[in-house]
């Protein structure tokens, strides 16, 4: 429904973004630092979408945050390297962060509602940006901004620069926020979330803008999400999140057609289905039993074997490092290391996801 | 069936219209009194400006003919015990206690505001320091503070210039830092910080605006206060000396005279109660268009 682009990209490349063994910790009461994230590896390719899956709290945001430099206080990146076209990003200084954020790295958010600040027109903030991050004069700035709302599919672009964030739809908001994000022309865009509080129809219509926007300005994405049917529409890979940890990656056909990590085989059994519910009669959803278990208090071994039902004895001791179990996916889970789970039947998964 | 629908529909939509009116008289109530407000103000500003342009004598012209007259045409607000005219030395005081209540009111808001937002938005010990001061100032009994300062500057105006503004900040400070805890953490200021804005434009351009209304509306009101405690100073014989005529030490000179000549105290009472209650409306009105409900902010 939803063009992807093809995913095809020489390995040779260098990635746009390559993230190794971040680690996020905030303080607990007692002595022990509860890790958001813990060694969480990944990479986007420029004009790629990452996907990052996972229940609430299990570290996607503090991740995403970590790579705009705003981890949330007391939290602190711990250890780690997050390279931006062979820059590091972690440690930069509050100035520097200033100039890497909105025309390096720009982000959105959930909530179009309260982003936009509501005593200034949009012309007003969209200028703000363009003056201050591209230098432009008044004049400049205003054509770029009406140029730019024509852009991200506003129509009477002029007209609504003199509209008031209130005078606009959740939908239309969320589209002048991608038009702020995008205007300094950023080389990563990373997306919290973004259709979450948006309606059905208004989810496609924006997904389809950020897919598009990606490939016309070779933008790498970072797309949070814990839908997983809008990251199978508009991600390239993807990255499956548990107790802050991955615990599976790779590309996103084959990870959602044939999830490897016993978690990730639980969320996709757990997407609702619509079609085939007549003619199978009707069936229960299938859920995830149990909750993720508290960061300070995380259980030995896979964080996982409490709630998967493969649990082996032997889980209890396994440090959860990634390793390739397809030729595709790479996977923290004992089990599938040691025998990939095989195929199912072609066409059955695909139709549960989609 | 279809009747009881029609009558239904007809309830409906008197209830529409009744809620309509009630809409229009509301705005309308604040439009006038926002009106009324103004009027009087302008009317007691314009009367003190132009004083020395009226056909009186000048405040401080005594004539001992004509002690403790009675107001009339040729002395509108009559005359003290000295012959002066007190109507001419009341525009004449108004030209002192005008400009100073607005001084310290605006002293206090713009110290308070920019201590609050600051004490909000950077938060940690630039906050605690900050709201310990707010404690102290509101805990220090008032009276006793302004006198204190004024007892170090000696008695006159920068005495109370100096001390109103001391303890006055602290009320704006509580309400704009109050205002601030709640829009730093509102999205778009994570918008702006995501952006690449410094820090400074965040607060400047981002929270500042979005909080100030509340300690405007409330100016209004502390304009008022600010008059009668000026006038109150001066009556304590803290503030502006005799023989310079001031609203308050008109009103202390002429309290001997109470009972035969009650126009001395009474009439320019009477302006600063007019003074008052224009600054009061004009307030109530600034409540309403900035949109908050002031009574829990002032308590």
């Amino acid at each position: 429904m939803i063009g992807r682009p093809a995913s095809e990209s020489s390995p040779a490349e260098q990635p746009l973004l390559s993230v190794q063994g971040l680690s996020i910790g905030f303080p607990t009461r007692s002595e022990a630092v509860a890790m958001a994230a813990d060694e969480v590896s990944f990479e986007v390719q420029a004009g790629h979408t990452l996907g990052l899956v996972g229940e609430s709290g299990c570290g996607k945001s503090v991740t995403l945050r970590a790579l705009i430099g705003l981890v949330a206080y007391p939290g602190q990146v711990v250890g780690g390297s997050a390279k931006l076209e062979g820059r590091e990003l972690l440690g930069l200084s509050q100035h520097e962060w200033e100039r890497v954020r909105g025309s390096k790295v720009a982000m959105i958010f959930q909530d179009p509602m309260s982003s936009l600040n509501p005593i200034y027109t949009v012309g007003n903030q969209l200028c703000e940006v363009l003056r201050l991050k591209r230098g432009l004069r008044r004049e400049e700035a205003r054509s770029e901004a009406v140029r730019l709302l024509d852009h991200v599919g506003i129509r009477a672009a002029a007209s609504r620069l003199r509209d008031y964030p209130h005078q606009l739809s959740g939908g239309m908001r969320q589209r002048v926020m991608i038009a702020i994000a995008i205007a300094a022309r950023p080389r990563l865009l990373l997306a919290d979330e973004p259709t979450t509080a948006l309606d059905v129809t208004v989810q496609d219509q924006i997904l389809a803008l950020i897919a598009e926007l990606r490939q016309q300005m070779n933008m790498g994405t970072i797309l949070v999400s814990h839908d997983l049917s809008v990251v199978a529409q508009v991600c390239d890979e993807i990255a499956v999140m548990y107790a802050g940890r991955v615990v599976e990656r790779g590309p996103v056909d084959d990870v959602l057609e044939n999830p490897q990590h016993p978690y990730t085989e639980g969320l996709a059994e757990a997407v609702a289905q619509l079609q085939g519910a007549h003619a199978n009669g009707r069936r229960a959803l299938k859920t995830l039993g149990g909750q993720p278990p508290s960061l300070s208090d995380l259980p030995p071994g896979c964080s996982f074997a409490p709630r998967c039902r493969y649990r082996q004895p032997e889980c209890e001791q396994f440090d959860m490092h990634l390793q390739r179990s397809t030729a595709t996916q790479l996977t923290a889970c004992l089990i599938r290391q040691r025998q990939p789970r095989p195929r199912a039947g072609v066409g059955d998964e695909r139709e549960a996801v989609l | 069936m279809s009747a009881v629908g029609a009558s239904m529909h007809d309830l409906a939509l008197r209830r529409l219209a009744r809620v309509r009116r009630r809409g229009i008289r509301e705005r309308r109530w604040m439009h006038l009194s926002l009106g009324l407000g103004v009027a009087m103000i302008a009317l007691v500003v314009l009367a003190t400006v132009i004083q020395p342009l009226l056909p009186l004598p000048s405040p401080n012209t005594q004539n001992y003919a004509a002690v403790l007259q009675p107001p009339s045409f040729s002395h509108p607000f009559g005359t003290d015990n000295v012959g002066r005219d007190v109507f001419s030395r009341t525009l004449a005081g108004g030209r002192i206690d005008l400009p100073i209540a607005l001084l310290i009111t605006s002293m206090s808001v713009l110290a308070g505001v920019c201590l609050g937002a600051l004490a909000g938005f950077i938060g940690g010990w630039v906050d605690a320091l900050i709201m310990r001061l707010v404690d102290i100032a509101i805990a220090f009994p008032f009276m006793i503070l302004v006198i204190a300062v004024i007892a170090i500057f000696g008695p006159g105006v920068k005495g109370v210039i100096v001390g109103v503004p001391l303890v006055g900040w602290s009320v704006y400070a509580r309400l704009t830092r109050s205002e601030m805890l709640v829009v730093r953490e509102q999205e778009y200021m994570l918008a702006a910080e995501v952006l690449g804005l410094s820090r400074r434009r965040a607060l400047f351009k981002h929270a500042l605006p979005n909080i100030w209304r509340p300690a405007l509306a409330f100016s209004m009101v502390e304009v008022v206060l600010n008059i009668v405690l000026v006038a109150s100073l001066s009556y304590l014989g803290l503030g502006v000396q005799p023989p310079t005529p001031e609203w308050g030490g008109i009103i202390a000179e002429g309290q001997q005279y109470i009972l035969t000549a009650w126009w001395i105290s009474t009439l320019p009472g009477s302006v600063i109660v007019i003074v008052g209650l224009g600054f009061s409306l004009v307030g109530d009105a600034a409540a309403d268009i900035l949109g908050r409900d002031l009574t829990l902010a002032a308590s």
